[in-house]
């Protein structure tokens, strides 16, 4: 006669097995599970890639970095929808000024560049898309723009500072890691000599299983859900009060790129902008170096702002200009156009106001670069 | 809780179950150092210890209260009164031991804890000694009542921490004070029935171990179920002994209880109705939306709770009352009520409900008003048991007023109805009961969640479009 009876330790035995195998499986065949989302299907596509600084506010803005799985980011921007036929796509690349801390997606430069209403001259809506992630570091926006061909991108719009440009281990541990295959490609391609990719490794047969993947898949369950209230509340970012930028400036000269009579550029990540030429490949690239608060008060005779005295960054404006128009790349210096009252909580952080002046000068280039195509 | 500890304690209870002579012992040591090992850290840090250190005095101050001279005979306590201390010493000892990752070791220096131990050992003999009125266990009631207002009163917290820094010669900080007094609230109703069940002569005499046991039982110590001190100690006396199919529903409780409450509720707290949708949100069905998943979630997490803490008991041969029976799916508030936290639900009955109504039916006062005034008084202390704030009082007086209105509407249609309903015809009323009864509960989450009435008006101006 049958009996129901249940055999505690078989189940358990069983279940291991089960489990055992299910990492094996998800380690050798490595699925793309940040391509599943329930962005651009059940709720819209965010404007921006998904970012919140601080975990406590989380829950607040309704998001979450997942910048260990580009694919989860690439799915919950509306940039993953289809193309239209009629569309032009430029994509923005940057750090968090083309973010945009503190404002809505409604208020930033792509916002106010789409409402520019461009067209191409052959009659294409250039529609732009921000895909910048907050993080002032090149090599991790060449590897997004790498990344977003997969999204069919007519052209490339990337906003640069002199910050940008540093070799810092923790931005390549932070965001490169994830990519090694990718990012070791690019090094090699480009010959990329001066990114530390030191402690960058292939992950292992391990790391790449389920249990070593747990937080990277973690956070892609917690995207998909953080995609319900955020689509409820239309918020992607938690704003906060911030004190306005002092016009006064210490009276420091030190930089991290040299002193003021030994300035040296040549050890940090200005190679990246040739990697960048390359990923944009046929399709046009627009280098812009962004505009930054320029203090008038005192001492401002010795810096521009908290971050940079005016030797290095006359002397940086001045290489990145003859180093794109060696490797003839458009480029675009915008330094001083926008107003020091329309700074908000940074020398790079611009105001809804900040923006449209930036707009204003940006979408001439780009429409003489989508007709020179 | 989290998994981690969760796990340890199921190891515990596996270990725990397996023994024979000196189980009892042993359920009494564990029970006593997952007080220490749960409490959360404190504003002031001495805290951590002093209050499970506070739990056991008051559990052990009851228990002599309401035991006979025999049961305290030293000659059969002496080895619960030794684990007690031992494991009190133990905990402290970890300023020596530093084993950061088990305790803190920021633990009091010894020589206070000597004072502490003369200090309780004074007040034991008082205990002991002193004559037992009946005002005794009034006051003990009373006392244990105070104690629960003075904890969740913000104001008092705040007062008393404002004192003690005057005391210190430091300035107010601008903080939220908070004494997270861990699994109080449970301890209390254990504690308050033990002292009632005594003064009616209900309660069985019981030794050191098996009170103390009964009191801080480690899987149900920080959210139940409400277990009775005789049914308890009859399983702690003789434990069942489990078959392998007991095995398998005991593991299967537990890991149901994980899985509602570590991956369904947590899940789901992401979306659930909180303050920040509240003030965000503008569109009526996602704020249904969130206000379901919170519903769902706080059925998760609970009910979670308890599988885990049943499977966990399960596994040491004692079985734990249930404390959920498909609430969301009854088709009024009586029978949810009947369904939802079951055993604190039958102590507020036991020891608050009927009383009152006996007090008023004997006074003769009407029974529609008895009913008020019973539901309404029982629920709105229900709400605030969850702390004194405005949210939790009119969580209370929605449900007691709901429970008074169905009560008089079953009533109206009891006297009238003619007939049986057609079962199709019952069958449809059934389901519209159940999705009105569900709903009406679901509104009451409004005001239990969010910290202000006036968000939770906002709520609910957005959830009916007004």
């Amino acid at each position: 006669m049958k009996t129901n009876q249940v055999n505690l330790l078989r189940v358990l035995i069983k279940a291991l097995i089960l489990y055992t195998l299910a990492n094996f499986a998800f380690a050798y065949f490595q699925p793309a599970v940040g391509k599943l989302s329930i962005y651009n299907w059940l709720v819209p596509g965010r404007e921006r890639m998904p970012y919140e600084r601080e975990v406590e506010y989380y829950a607040v803005s309704h998001t979450i970095p997942v910048y260990e799985d580009m694919n989860a980011m690439f799915s919950s921007h509306v940039v993953s929808q289809p193309k239209q036929a009629d569309e032009y796509r430029v994509m923005l690349v940057g750090d968090s000024s083309t973010w945009a801390f503190g404002l809505t997606p409604k208020e930033n430069l792509t916002a106010q560049l789409n409402l520019l209403n461009l067209k191409t001259c052959d009659g294409r809506r250039v529609v732009f898309y921000n895909i910048a992630f907050p993080l002032p570091y090149v090599a991790k926006d060449v590897l997004i723009m790498d990344k977003s061909r997969e999204y069919q991108p007519d052209m490339f719009l990337w906003l640069v500072t002199l910050d940008a440009f540093r070799n810092r281990t923790i931005y390549t541990d932070y965001f490169l890691s994830p990519y090694s295959e990718e990012v070791l490609s690019l090094v090699d391609t480009y010959q990329l000599t001066n990114l530390d990719v030191e402690n960058i490794h292939t992950p292992t047969f391990w790391e790449q299983t389920i249990i070593g993947q747990r937080s990277r898949l973690k956070k892609i369950v917690l995207l998909q859900l953080h995609g319900l209230p955020w689509n409820a509340a239309k918020l992607d970012y938690y704003y906060r009060t911030w004190t306005p930028l002092s016009q006064d400036q210490s009276d420091s000269l030190e930089s991290d790129f040299g002193s003021p009579d030994n300035v040296n550029f040549d050890s940090n990540l200005f190679d990246v902008l040739r990697a960048g030429r390359g990923v944009a490949g046929e399709l046009p690239l627009l280098i812009v170096n962004e505009p930054i608060f320029i203090g008038s008060g005192i001492n401002s005779e010795i810096r521009y702002n908290d971050f940079y005295p005016r030797w290095v960054y006359d002397e940086y404006r001045v290489y990145i200009e003859n180093l794109t128009r060696a490797e003839k790349i458009n480029y675009l210096d915008l330094w001083n156009v926008v107003p020091a009252s329309e700074f908000t909580d940074s020398p790079f952080h611009r105001s809804a106001a900040g923006e449209q002046i930036l707009a204003s000068l940006i979408s001439p280039q780009i429409l003489n670069l989508t007709c020179s195509q | 809780m989290t998994v981690f500890n969760i796990g340890l304690l199921a190891l515990a209870a596996l270990i725990i179950g397996r023994l024979g002579k000196g189980r009892e012992l042993a359920l009494l040591g564990a029970s006593v150092f997952v007080i220490y090992w749960l409490q959360s850290p404190q504003q002031f840090i001495s805290l951590a210890y002093w209050v499970p250190t506070a739990t056991l005095v008051l559990t052990v101050s009851c228990w002599l209260l309401i035991s006979a001279p025999e049961a305290r005979a030293w000659n059969q306590n002496w080895p619960a009164a030794l684990v007690i201390v031992g494991v009190m010493l133990l905990v402290d000892l970890n300023q020596f031991f530093g084993f950061e990752k088990i305790y803190m070791t920021t633990t009091p220096r010894l020589w206070m804890f000597a004072l502490a131990l003369g200090v309780c050992a004074v007040l034991f003999f008082v205990l002991v000694k002193m004559p037992r009125p009946l005002f005794v266990f009034s006051a003990a009631f009373v006392g244990i009542i105070l104690i629960f207002v003075f904890l969740k009163t913000p104001f008092f917290v705040k007062t008393f921490f404002e004192f003690i820094n005057s005391m210190r010669g430091q300035q107010p900080e601008n903080t939220r004070y908070i004494i997270s007094w861990l699994g109080f609230s449970y301890i209390a109703f254990r504690l308050i029935h033990t002292l009632r069940d005594h003064q009616i002569n209900r309660l069985p005499a019981l030794t050191l171990a098996e009170y103390v046991t009964y009191v801080i039982f480690f899987p149900a110590f920080t959210a139940g179920p409400i277990d009775r001190a005789e049914r308890f100690v009859q399983e702690l006396r003789n434990p069942v002994a489990l078959a392998e199919q007991d095995w398998a529903q005991a593991a299967t409780r537990f890991f149901i209880g994980l899985f509602k409450k570590f991956v369904i509720a947590d899940v789901l707290t992401l979306i659930a109705l909180n303050d920040v949708l509240a003030a965000q949100v503008k569109s009526p069905a996602w704020m249904w939306f969130f206000l379901y998943a919170y519903s769902l979630r706080i059925y998760f997490d609970f009910s979670g709770y308890t599988d885990i803490a049943i499977g966990l008991a399960r596994i040491m041969g004692i079985r734990l009352p249930e404390n959920f029976s498909a609430p969301y799916l009854k088709p009024n508030l009586t029978q949810f009520w009947n369904s939802w936290h079951i055993t604190l639900t039958q102590w507020f009955r036991a020891y608050f409900f009927n009383p009152i109504t006996r007090a008023l039916r004997i006074k003769e006062v009407p029974i529609p008003l008895i009913i008020l005034i019973t539901q309404i008084s029982t629920m709105v202390i229900i709400g605030l048991w969850h702390g004194v704030a405005w949210g939790f009082a009119l969580w209370g007086l929605w449900h007691g007023l709901g429970l008074f209105i169905q009560n008089r509407w079953s009533e109206f249609v009891r006297v009238r109805m003619k007939a049986p309903l057609h079962p199709t015809g019952q069958l449809l009323l059934n389901t519209i009961n159940i999705f009105l009864t569900f709903n009406f509960v679901s509104l009451g989450w409004v005001f239990f969640t969010l910290s202000t009435p006036a968000l939770a008006l906002q709520a609910f101006s957005i959830l009916f479009n007004l």
